[in-house]
């Protein structure tokens, strides 16, 4: 048997366990299917000139003690915290709210527009951090049974990341934006609108990585979330680690039950004594070991993961920082959430309940320029668009479906900032079937499976087992999104499943 | 059997209770109340039911999988169980489940869900199989006809088109559940062969060998229909099934009856079909085992060599399909039970009854389907007697029963537990070979009546 570890996908999650495993002294070959390292946190030249990032931007969840360890610094990464963590802007209706990571700071805004939720915010944040410590030790290794007591003696932190987070939210704050800036920073990709049971938990798994005292902050690299791939490549390589692109893995070779390596698309075979799989479930089991190979009931428990809250990016480039009212310079550094309240986002998830389009887009905006101008050409700003709570199979087809869509998006982003439309001179879009055509992400879902509590901790797979049983092949470790404790740039899948595979 | 008698008295035409395909409040258009695994509220018709009910002079009758069918169309079974064994019957078994599985995987899946070798069914043959969980335990058993080279019929007691998705995920095949469109008739008796060549055209009875699969049409002329025959049944004796496109079902039955008019043809309801199986050694799901699907508890599941299907299940076959493991590990280690035929002492039974100044009240009796304990001579239980019955024609009372696998031997002496008036009495029983009766007919070549037994 080989010795050497195959990893499948050069997104971050397959380079950390690439980059851990190669530090260990392990014989790693990593495949990446496209032409570029990241996955779903790559930098692309979508526009010309332009570093755009076709997913996340924010490290904020990223494991501390993993760039460290890796030396992440010293091979080019470098960290920008914004200012700010999430704003609403103004609208005829409403009032601007910015959150700060500084709870003193965000009191003082609040204040203008809420003198209870003002007077509220420093408790919420002081117990949010508290039930995100109580979760946090579960989020980077493998559950054990004995942690579920941990969850069981802690009643409120059970019931908030069971109720709806809106009902939770309400129970203290009472401003509309408030709640929408909230909101937004929880609930994309989860598929679920602020009133649906459950989505409390992304809130709490949010603020569980990215900060342990205080509101998860933004943090963005230098150059664009790519910086980090590249970084992590490069350590990669330093201890050893082999790294492929355009390799494009087309089965997982199983002999008698154990993983053999893997067969390329182009033929090529490489022999294996592990692999890590960072695809998702779908596309593991049922694309690259193949569903005949499988027991019936486990193919249906891949067949049951849930994909749903699909987004599409809107890259646009800008002749200047566009206004989006009420808010000034720092403020549009990190998060800008464009919902007027809960119902905003509620509205969305009804819609694609229905495979629609929603009739007002809810959209996460981010203007990495404003932190970082070597994003784009001198004079341009960059402004990421990230339209959540979308169907995968809308109806009608996204070939329809995509431009209205992104005449939708240019309302509301007039709406939003007035103007706005007069300093556009390019764009790019990238719609879910791009996510899934592009990244093999299944249905466009970008953290590879719902996050909500019913696809998580326990319920999620973790490197070598799921549901309390031991995965279907020997030698097949699980490393991507998809397993626990999920997704986002936190890296902790990848850094589970290679502590796992060296524990043996 | 209450609430079947409740519901065929309520007007056909009441909406309020309707979950019919395309009726109003419900049902997908075009699926059937019977595949979401939901009984219908009202029971549903075979294509024969126009035909059947006129004859059902006992007016007795019986859901089955959701159909109303004929228990027993005179007031006793009798006569139509003999029919089974002098001459002929005609029975009406359309409930069946019928999946088509087509397209160039159909063998691939076959093979994968079924413990039968099915790279080794022919076009034209007919295969009985067991097939199972992933743990090995019996989910159902069934036959799989060879229509073509890519195209299949499952018939099978239970609904399964969900398993066979889940099986057959991502291969390039089509399953169908084709059940409503097709009726079955079965044609068992040693007069079968001359029925069904006088009932159709174009189908060489002589050259059909067990198990084989046939096409013809429907009457002695041109015109009449397809229908596909095969020379299988539930009854161990001579006999064939008769599938045909629902809306010709009719035609079948009058060609079918007419043919049989000077050999003694009775329809036979679904208590002398239970008779003649049983004497046949027949196991029936839900009856003689628990599929896997339907158990509550873990100690009701059991394996194909359990249940008495040990010879379905071809581990030297080349595809894994669904249980092997398992069923590996139990071919090592032995079955922990098994399925045996019971003769319980007959002088014994005379005794115990004449305690109470009475004959045995077994003979005449449809057979039984209340579980009952079997135990070691004098000793603690081994097992379960599940069907029991006092065979007209062999004069014995025989039984179906699992035991534990070391209590299995022929010629093992145990003790069955009989009512015997409201008492509850253990009597002598022994292990008998299955099945009580095996007729050369069933099998013969060429069958012709009064020659082959
Ligand atoms: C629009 C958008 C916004 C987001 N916003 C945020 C955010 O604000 N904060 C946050 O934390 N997260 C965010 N995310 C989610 C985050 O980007 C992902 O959850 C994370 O990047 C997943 O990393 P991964 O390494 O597990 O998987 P991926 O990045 O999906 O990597 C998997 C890799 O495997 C490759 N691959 C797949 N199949 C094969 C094959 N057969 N052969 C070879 N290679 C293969 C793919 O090409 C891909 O590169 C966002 C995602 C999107 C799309």
């Amino acid at each position: 048997m080989s010795d050497r570890v195959v990893i499948v996908g050069g997104g971050h999650n397959g380079l950390v366990a690439a980059a851990l495993l190669a530090r260990s002294g392990r014989d790693v070959v990593l495949l990446e299917a496209r032409p570029e390292l990241g996955g779903l946190a790559a930098t692309r030249e979508l526009i010309p000139g332009h570093r755009v990032d076709a997913g996340s931007h924010d490290l904020g969840m990223f494991r501390r003690s993993v760039m460290e360890e890796l030396e992440l610094g010293g091979h080019g990464l470098e960290l920008i915290e914004a200012p700010a963590v999430a704003a609403v802007p103004a609208t005829a209706d409403s009032s601007a709210v910015v959150l700060w990571p500084e709870v003193a700071r965000t009191v003082e805004g609040l204040g203008q527009v809420s003198r209870r939720d003002a007077a509220a915010w420093p408790g919420f944040v002081f117990e949010l951090a508290e039930r995100a410590a109580a979760l946090e030790p579960l989020l980077s290794r493998p559950l054990e049974l004995a942690d579920m007591g941990r969850l069981l003696i802690a009643p409120e932190l059970l019931r908030t990341l069971s109720s709806p987070l809106e009902e939770s939210l309400r129970e203290r704050f009472e401003n509309p934006s408030l709640l929408a800036a909230l909101c937004g920073v929880a609930l994309p990709a989860t598929g679920l609108g602020p009133r649906a049971n459950g989505t409390g938990w992304p809130l709490l798994f949010h603020c569980a990585l990215g900060g342990s005292d205080r509101l998860a902050p933004v943090v963005r690299a230098r150059g664009g979330a790519g910086a980090l791939a590249s970084a992590l490549a490069a350590s990669a390589a330093a201890s050893g680690a082999a790294i492929r692109t355009g390799a494009v893995v087309s089965r997982i070779l199983v002999d008698a039950g154990r993983v053999a390596g893997v067969r390329l698309a182009d033929g090529e075979r490489i022999e294996a004594g592990a692999v890590i799989s960072t695809a998702t479930l779908s596309v593991t089991f049922l694309d690259l070991i193949g569903a005949p190979l499988l027991e019936p009931r486990f193919v249906r428990r891949v067949l049951n993961v849930k994909y749903r809250g699909a987004a599409a990016r809107l890259a646009l480039s800008l002749d200047g920082l566009p206004a989006f009212r009420g808010l000034e310079r720092p403020a549009l550094t990190g998060r800008i959430v464009l919902a007027e309240q809960p119902d905003d986002i509620e509205r969305a998830a009804d819609a694609a309940k229905y495979r629609r389009l929603p009739p007002r887009p809810w959209i996460e905006a981010a203007l990495p320029t404003a932190l970082d101008p070597t994003l784009a050409p001198a004079g341009r700003h960059l402004l990421l668009a990230t339209v959540h709570h979308l169907p995968f199979d809308l109806e009608g087809g996204w070939a329809t479906g995509g431009p209205e869509l992104l005449a939708r998006v240019a309302a509301e982003l007039e709406r939003w900032a007035p103007g706005i439309g007069g300093l556009v001179r390019e764009h790019a879009v990238l719609l879910p079937t791009d996510y899934e055509a592009d990244y093999g992400a299944t249905a466009g879902a970008l953290h590879h499976g719902e996050m909500n509590p019913s696809q998580s901790l326990w319920l999620r797979p973790t490197a070598s087992a799921w549901a309390g049983e031991p995965l279907p092949v020997d030698g097949l470790w699980l490393g991507g999104a998809g397993c626990h404790p999920g997704g986002g740039l936190t890296g902790l899948p990848g850094m589970i499943a290679a502590v796992s595979l060296l524990r043996g | 059997m209450l609430e079947a008698e409740g519901l065929i008295g309520r007007s056909p035409d009441s909406q309020a209770y309707r979950w019919l395909p395309g009726a109003p409040g419900g049902g997908v258009a075009g699926s059937s109340p019977r595949r979401n695994g939901l009984r219908p509220l009202e029971p549903l018709r075979t294509p024969f039911h126009r035909r059947t009910s006129v004859l059902c002079e006992s007016d007795s009758w019986r859901d089955w999988s959701g159909y109303t069918c004929v228990e027993t169309y005179e007031p006793t079974p009798e006569r139509e169980y003999w029919a089974v064994r002098n001459a002929a019957a005609l029975i009406d078994v359309s409930p069946l489940f019928k999946y088509e599985i087509a397209g160039p995987d159909a063998e691939r899946l076959l093979d994968r869900v079924m413990t039968r070798d099915f790279s080794k069914c022919r076009t034209g043959r007919v295969m009985y199989t067991s097939w199972c969980n992933e743990e090995g335990h019996l989910l159902q058993d069934g036959n799989v006809q060879r229509l073509a080279h890519e195209r299949f019929l499952v018939s099978a007691a239970e609904p399964c088109l969900r398993w066979f998705e889940d099986c057959g995920w991502s291969m390039d095949v089509d399953v169908r559940d084709i059940s409503e469109e097709i009726g079955v008739l079965a044609l068992q008796g040693p007069r079968a062969r001359a029925i069904g060549e006088a009932a159709t055209t174009g189908i060489d009875f002589g050259a059909m060998r067990y198990f084989d699969l046939a096409a013809g049409e429907i009457g002695p002329g041109a015109g009449g229909g397809q229908v596909t025959v095969t020379r299988t049944g539930y009854t161990g004796d001579l006999g064939y099934e008769f599938w045909v496109a629902s809306e010709r079902a009719e035609a079948l039955w009058d060609a079918l009856v007419d043919a049989g008019r000077d050999h003694g043809l009775l329809p036979a309801g679904l208590l002398a079909l239970d008779m003649a199986r049983t004497e046949a050694g027949l196991v029936l799901i839900d009856v003689d085992y628990v599929s896997a699907v339907d158990a509550e508890i873990e100690v009701l599941k059991v394996t194909p060599a359990e249940a008495g299907l040990g010879f379905t299940v071809k581990l030297d076959k080349q595809a894994d399909f669904v249980g092997r493991r398992a069923l590996e590990l139990e071919r090592d280690r032995g079955p922990a039970w098994a399925m045996v035929g019971l003769e319980v002492d007959w002088f014994e039974l005379e005794r115990l009854w004449s305690e109470i100044d009475l004959r045995p009240q077994v003979v005449g009796q449809p057979a039984c389907r209340e579980p009952t304990p079997v135990f070691a001579p004098g000793g603690w239980q081994v097992g379960q007697c599940t069907t029991r019955f006092f065979s007209p024609l062999l004069k014995k009372y025989l039984g179906l029963a699992t035991v534990r696998g070391e209590a299995a031997d022929p010629g093992t002496e145990l003790d069955v537990e009989v009512a015997v008036g409201y008492g509850r009495r253990r009597a002598k029983a022994r292990v008998v070979e299955r099945p009580f009766f095996n007729p050369p007919r069933k099998t013969a070549v060429d069958p012709t009546p009064g020659v082959n037994g």
